[in-house]
This record gives C-alpha cells, sequence and structure tokens, in this order.
C-alpha cells in the first residue's frame, strides 16, 4: 500500500442518505445488489431530483460513502454508512436528505488502485501504516471519496479511490 | 490467508466463545480483518451475518440445555451472553417460533431447526457451490413409481437405486429419476423417509410403491458435488437458506430430480434439489 498524504480539512457538511444495519445481509457481492449499493442509487436518485436546488451550493465534483462504527458495529457488525455529496452551506436543505457533519480533523489520506480497492486496506492502515507512522484514529469514521477516477466496480483495474481516515498523532 | 480460512478460524473461534461476552469486532481482530471486510467476506463464506451465525449457534446450544438439564432459564439465558430473560425469549423465539418455557416442555430436539456448527466441509462447498441462489419452479401433479425406506444414510440409498436400476434396465419408457426425503413429526427418533422413484409407463406389480404428488411451488437449487456433499447441501437449505427465506416450508419434504437412475457408486456430479415452499 502507498504511502499517505497528511492533510488538514476543515468541518465538513454531507448531505445525502444514510444506512443502519448490515449492509451484506441480503447479498455480499462487490458486484451485488447489497444495501449499499441501494443506498448510492437512491441517493444519487435524490441528489439529481434536488439538482437545481443544490447546484450552486455542491462542492467539486466528489461523491462520499462514509462508514460510521460505534459500540453497535463493533458487538453486532451493523453500521451506519452514508452516501452524498459536500455542500457550502445548509441553508434550505430539502427535508428528504440526511445531513453529516463531519468535525475538523487531519486526515491520512491514501489513494488505492485497482484490486486495492476491493482489499482489506483499512486493517493494513490500522495494523501496518499507523503503528510504524505514528498515528491513531481521532474519530471512528472513514470516508471513501469517488471522483472521477472511479470508472465502476467492473472497470476496478482503470479505477482509483481516495480514503480518507480521521488521525491525530500518538503522543 | 484466503478467505475460506480465516472464515474457517472465524467460525472455530465463535464456536470456543459461544459463552464468553465477545463482539463481532473481537472476531474480526481474532482472524486479522477490519469489521467492514470481516462483515462482508464472512456472510459470503457462509450465507450468513457474523452476529445471526453467532446468535443462532448460542440459541441452539441453549434450546439443548433447556432440554438436557433443569437449569433455571435465566440462568441458561445468562450462560449465553442474553443481558436478560426478555431479551432471550425474544431471540428465541424468533428461532422457534415458541418461549424457552414452551421449548423445555415439549422436549424435542428438531435437528432441523438447530443451527449445528458449520464445518470446514461446509464452508468448501459453499466455495465451490458459489453460494446456493434459489430458482423458483412450478411443478405439475407428480406420479412416479419407486421403493420407499428408513433414510439411515447414503450406503442405504445407493443400495436403492442400485436396486431400482436392475428392476428397470432393459425397460424402456423409463423417465426422470426422482427422489422425496420427508420428515414427518417425530422423524428425529427414527430418521427421514426416503423415495426413490421414476416417472415410467412400466405397470405397477404390486412391488413397487407409486407416488404422487401435487402441483406445488419449489424452491430449486443446484446441487454440486455428487452424492458425497449432498448433506452438505441439505444443511445448507435446512439451517440457513429457510430460516433466512420468509418462507414456510411445506411439506417438510426434499425433492430431488436426477437425469437418469442414480446406481450404486455412480452417482451424477450435480442434480436439482428442490424444497416446496409457501409464501409467508
Amino acid at each position: 500500500m502507498v504511502e499517505p498524504v497528511l492533510i488538514e480539512r476543515e468541518q465538513m457538511w454531507l448531505v445525502g442518505l444514510s444506512f443502519f444495519g448490515d449492509p451484506f445481509a441480503t447479498s455480499a457481492g462487490w458486484t451485488e445488489e447489497n444495501e449499499i449499493g441501494r443506498l448510492w442509487s437512491r441517493a444519487m436518485a435524490l441528489l439529481q431530483h434536488h439538482s437545481e436546488t443544490l447546484a450552486s451550493r455542491v462542492v467539486g465534483g466528489i461523491s462520499y460513502e462514509v462508514h460510521i462504527a460505534d459500540q453497535e458495529a463493533i458487538t453486532k457488525g451493523e453500521f451506519e454508512v452514508f452516501v452524498g455529496v459536500e455542500v457550502r452551506d445548509l441553508d434550505d436543505v430539502p427535508l428528504d436528505f440526511c445531513v453529516k457533519v463531519l468535525p475538523a480533523t487531519p486526515y491520512a489520506m491514501f489513494t488505492l488502485k485497482g484490486q486495492e480497492i476491493v482489499s482489506d486496506w483499512d486493517w493494513e492502515i490500522e495494523e501496518a501504516w499507523m503503528p510504524v507512522a505514528g498515528y491513531r484514529r481521532s474519530y471512528a469514521y472513514i470516508i471513501q471519496a469517488y471522483d472521477e477516477r472511479f470508472v465502476g466496480l467492473d472497470r476496478l483495474d482503470e479505477s482509483a479511490l481516495d480514503v480518507l481516515i480521521p488521525v491525530q498523532r500518538v503522543p | 490467508m484466503d478467505s475460506v480460512t480465516s472464515m474457517t478460524a472465524a467460525v472455530r473461534f465463535i464456536e470456543e466463545h459461544l459463552t464468553d461476552e465477545i463482539t463481532i469486532g473481537d472476531v474480526a481482530t481474532a482472524v486479522h480483518c477490519s469489521l467492514y471486510h470481516f462483515c462482508r467476506v464472512f456472510k459470503r463464506a457462509t450465507l450468513h451475518t457474523p452476529y445471526d451465525y453467532l446468535m443462532r449457534r448460542r440459541l441452539t446450544k441453549a434450546a439443548r440445555a433447556l432440554v438436557g438439564d433443569d437449569a433455571r432459564v435465566i440462568d441458561i439465558a445468562l450462560d449465553f451472553c442474553f443481558a436478560n430473560p426478555e431479551t432471550f425469549t425474544r431471540a428465541f423465539r424468533r428461532m422457534f417460533s415458541c418461549s424457552p418455557s414452551q421449548f423445555r416442555k415439549a422436549g424435542i430436539l428438531d435437528p432441523l431447526a438447530m443451527r449445528p456448527p458449520l464445518t470446514d466441509e461446509h464452508l468448501a462447498h459453499l466455495a465451490l457451490a458459489d453460494g446456493l441462489h434459489p430458482t423458483p419452479e412450478d411443478l405439475p401433479p407428480l406420479h412416479w413409481v419407486g421403493l420407499m425406506t428408513l433414510d439411515h444414510g447414503e450406503d442405504q440409498r445407493n443400495a436403492l437405486w442400485g436396486f431400482m436400476s436392475s428392476l428397470f434396465e432393459g425397460h424402456r419408457g423409463v423417465g426422470g429419476a426422482w427422489s422425496v426425503t420427508c420428515y414427518p413429526e417425530g422423524w428425529e427418533r427414527h430418521g427421514p423417509l426416503y423415495y426413490a422413484g421414476v416417472e415410467t409407463k412400466v405397470p405397477e406389480d404390486g412391488l413397487l410403491v407409486a407416488k404422487r404428488l401435487p402441483a406445488a411451488r419449489y424452491a430449486r437449487f443446484g446441487h454440486v458435488g455428487g452424492a458425497a456433499a449432498r448433506q452438505l447441501t441439505l444443511d445448507t437449505l435446512h439451517h440457513t437458506w429457510l430460516p433466512q427465506s420468509g418462507m414456510r416450508w411445506a411439506p417438510r419434504m426434499v425433492v430431488e430430480r436426477f437425469e437418469g437412475l442414480p446406481s450404486d457408486g455412480d452417482w451424477p456430479v450435480s442434480w436439482d434439489v428442490l424444497v416446496p415452499v409457501i409464501e409467508a
């Protein structure tokens, strides 16, 4: 796995939709229609529906998938997964959206390419990179940032994906 | 570590900690996976979510304890890490369709209702079969002639089909071969009933038993792995697919459809397994 780039991000406002549960309860394959795939479909349709309202507020051409793991996740394997886009402000956000406010924090940003995207990169980061680099997680979530470099699961070898892990230095 | 190997280790870890307060995060860490990746790989390898599998194994052990000893229900609940009797009863009812007290009173351990531990063979078989994906199939009324016995294992089924082959050898007009495994009430004491039959115009001669099944809807599965893996497919149907399907299994039987007559020691590699189902 390549070395990350350490970046600082200000507070981020994301609008989109959430799912809570085991996203693989119905189907576990990458190419199958699991709850994350369905969440993307729902969120993208909703964003499209409100595209005019949001047009002036959406930041960049990036879509985010955020995995939030609390104690429930560790106990039962049930997560919150959020899919959405970043906005500049939260004025007049349509009622049917969920909003996530991500804190200002440093991130370790890893750019995954090809098969790395479907590997267990989270474990690699946790077990291999963090102890050596002297970092630990600052919050219990991870961000996957999808932009034009990600061209689809059926074209993984041509795709790239940025993963952002909120981190802090181990004192 | 490949995914089958690590999921074998995960199943073993769960089995060793059924009475310990473990989390799914603990299981993932034990097999060197992130929680998220582990949940995906476990489901793909076993067709259970990790938490569902852990709960079903705990409830199965608890059910055995209810029938097998006289410990108080609350103590059994606490032994298997349920926080209180209400949580235990709710989970128990979901799996066994009755309360722990009713289960103890009935005193029947139906092997099909229990979730036995997944073995290395089950995981290897699921990987070979790429899971089990049912296709709905409506069958017309079926009519066969054949023989029925108590099913005491592969040797007996082999012998039955060997006898059937000798009976029908050289006969024209013998169509497909079918078997029906029935699980009537109390089957756990004697074993299921196994019927081997053929579609044929050969007249019934008194030796053979005619069997008719009415038109019904079935969930059809493609079994692979020959006779040696048959029980692995049935285990997956009984203990994984049926409890998750939301379907009612009725009548309690499994139908198997073969291309030709299986003969002694010469079973095909694959055939159809059909489970009669009714939308719940």
